[in-house]
């Protein structure tokens, strides 16, 4: 099985090891460019949000790169991404695209582990705890991986920007979990500065997908890193891809939220997290209370995070 | 007291039994005036530019009844049958409200979740602390309720086409009314969700089953229904409407494969009349193109039929 999945973000090496564990040989799609979106768009209906034409181009480009497999997480019901996969493989065998589609809902963990994984891979369900447990590891590395970077970039972007490589590789070499704990200390020597604090923390809220996923959002950490800010954001669960395959997970990021239950498909969430963000941004130095909203889509222009 | 309801979104479905429900408390209602540019431009200021048009006309309507009244009537519908939610720029209305009258006005707000009565009645308390009056106010408006139990008949050799669409887009005149007229100009009978019982709008099976949205899943099963028996489906959609960017691809696939004209109207606060006739025009001389075609089809197998018998 040449198995593929869209990008998402640093947290596409955690959804590789994942599958790498369970005996799949993982094809990453092309990073994501504006090639991915372009090709995405095409093959898109015209009002559909920007997730939807940037998983698409992940996928057709995988695709080429010959992938016969491609999983989708799906099931987050109020929002339309639940809905993508039933357009995703419609539009795939619209454009003749011969692959075996996954889609992956909010299955009960139980069902998870002794029937779904084990029915796709042929595995027993001690391996996909295995690799569940592998994955929720490397997605932690990946988390403090961005968390140290998003503070080296504000200190000293170039010294950053020659580190990331470097621990990025490491993250991706790192198969077992003694791997991965010992990555973490690298990860963290690597973007050592020390001592030294960031001028500005800025908190960061916002949908899931381009919160996690860097080009989405226009690569916006990063041009805050290089104008000196520390862009913080809160580790939730809700966060990071167990959030796509665990049920009830992303309800937990919604603690402290004043909006009422389902406002969106993530906005509680949002809401909830931006009060967390706030005090934690605020410990120790001034309280900045500066909203800034920026919307997302593939024609807005890269210059947006200098509106901040 | 005077308590306002804005004419815009739910008042197209329910507007009549809250107005029935609020006098029968004894209380002064006052309907926002009919949706007209002026009233839709002084909406736009208060909202962002990326919702939807319902939205905005609904910040205009707010806004054209914050000087006038006392008190605001604005339900929060979350969920109906089934726990299918609304969408989220109709949940988040009432906070948009707050948050455009600060605490100029006072706003009741019901939630409504499943049930219409309980909310309701703890809105009635609210202003008038009588639960026997509250109880009886409901009662009689309940009948007010829009109910169809009869499936309407479809003659035969009768031109008609399916528009699928919001209610509380359809029910708008100032967004409706140069769609209808065109359709109707040319003969068209118009077909809407609104004349269809609930039991074929809360269907649950198929594709409709997987569909999380109250009102999507009242279009796409209006859709199902009529598809077959109309000459064309026009869908409308307010630019920006997340559910219906992505179920109207499934209507039009469907409609693709039945062979059934499909025209599907985006419509904002820029869009033009001239435009939106010219679209519809082309869409009907398709539609009868179509028609003519299959009758000849029709035609030519029966002339073959009867030459084989013939023989």
């Amino acid at each position: 099985m040449k198995a593929s999945f869209p990008n998402l973000g640093y947290d596409t090496y955690a959804l590789k090891t994942f599958l790498e564990d369970l005996g799949a040989e993982v094809i990453l799609a092309p990073p994501n460019s504006r090639r991915t979106i372009e090709l995405g768009a095409l093959h898109s209906p015209e009002l559909i949000c920007m997730p939807y034409k940037i998983t698409l181009g992940n996928m057709l480009e995988a695709l080429d790169l010959g992938a016969d497999t491609l999983f989708m997480a799906a099931g987050a019901r109020k929002c339309r991404f639940g809905y993508y996969h039933y357009l995703h493989e419609r539009a795939l065998k619209n454009l003749g695209k011969e692959c075996r589609f996954i889609p992956v809902t909010q299955y009960s963990p139980l069902d998870f582990v002794f029937k779904v994984m084990p029915g796709i891979f042929g595995v027993p369900p001690w391996r996909v705890v295995r690799a569940i447990a592998k994955m929720l590891a490397k997605s932690r590395l990946t988390q403090e991986f961005r968390q140290q970077l998003n503070r080296k970039m504000a200190i000293d972007f170039s010294g950053a920007e020659q580190a990331k490589p470097k621990a990025l590789s490491v993250i991706e070499r790192a198969h077992t979990l003694r791997e991965i704990q010992a990555a973490r200390g690298e990860v963290r020597r690597a973007f050592n500065s020390n001592g030294a604090e960031p001028q500005i923390r800025l908190g960061l809220v916002g949908e899931i997908y381009f919160m996690i996923e860097q080009f989405a959002s226009q690569e916006i950490e990063k041009e805050l890193g290089r104008m000196g800010a520390e862009v913080v954001f809160e580790p939730v669960p809700a966060h990071s891809p167990p959030a796509l395959f665990g049920p009830g997970f992303h309800a937990l990021g919604a603690s402290g939220a004043q909006l009422p239950a389902g406002v969106t498909g993530r906005g509680s969430d949002t809401y909830g997290r931006r009060g967390s963000l706030l005090s934690a941004a605020g410990t120790g130095r001034r309280r900045a209370h500066l909203p800034v909203h920026l919307h997302a889509g593939e024609h807005r222009a890269r210059s947006a995070p200098e509106a901040i | 007291m005077k308590v306002g309801i804005p004419r815009a979104l739910l008042y197209h479905r329910y507007g009549r039994f809250w107005e029935q429900f609020l006098a029968g408390l004894g209380i002064d209602v006052v309907v926002s005036r009919r949706t007209d540019k002026v009233l839709l431009q002084n909406g736009l200021g208060h909202v962002s530019s990326e919702v939807c048009l319902p939205i905005k006309i609904m910040a205009g309507h707010i806004e054209e009844l914050a000087g006038q009244v006392d008190a605001l009537f604005l339900p929060r519908l979350l969920w109906l049958e089934d726990k299918l939610y609304a969408c989220p720029k109709m949940i988040g209305i009432v906070d948009i409200a707050r948050m455009m009258l600060d605490d100029r006005v006072r706003i009741v707000a019901p939630k409504i979740q499943g049930s219409l009565w309980l909310p309701h009645f703890s809105a009635g308390m609210e202003l008038c602390h009588d639960p026997v009056r509250v109880v009886r106010a409901l009662a009689q408006a309940n009948r007010l309720l829009p109910t169809h139990a009869q499936i309407p008949d479809f003659p035969a050799g009768e031109k008609r086409v399916a528009l699928i669409g919001h209610f509380y887009n359809l029910g708008d005149d100032f967004i409706s009314r140069p769609m209808v007229d065109t359709f109707t100009s040319h003969g068209y009978r118009i077909c809407t969700q609104d004349e269809l019982p609930g039991k074929v709008l809360r269907n649950r099976d198929g594709f409709a089953r997987k569909i999380r949205w109250v009102y999507e899943r009242e279009l796409y099963n209006a859709f199902r229904f009529l598809v077959d028996k109309v000459s064309g489906v026009c869908m409308i959609v307010s630019m920006g409407c997340g559910p219906d960017s992505l179920v109207a691809e499934f209507m039009r696939e469907e409609a693709q494969q039945r062979d059934i004209p499909f025209l599907q109207l985006v419509i904002d606060e820029h869009t033009g009349t001239a435009g939106i006739v010219t679209r519809i025009e082309a869409f009907l001389e398709l539609a009868e193109r179509r028609q003519a075609r299959t009758f000849k089809i029709q035609d030519s197998r029966l002339q073959i039929g009867g030459q084989g018998r013939a023989a």
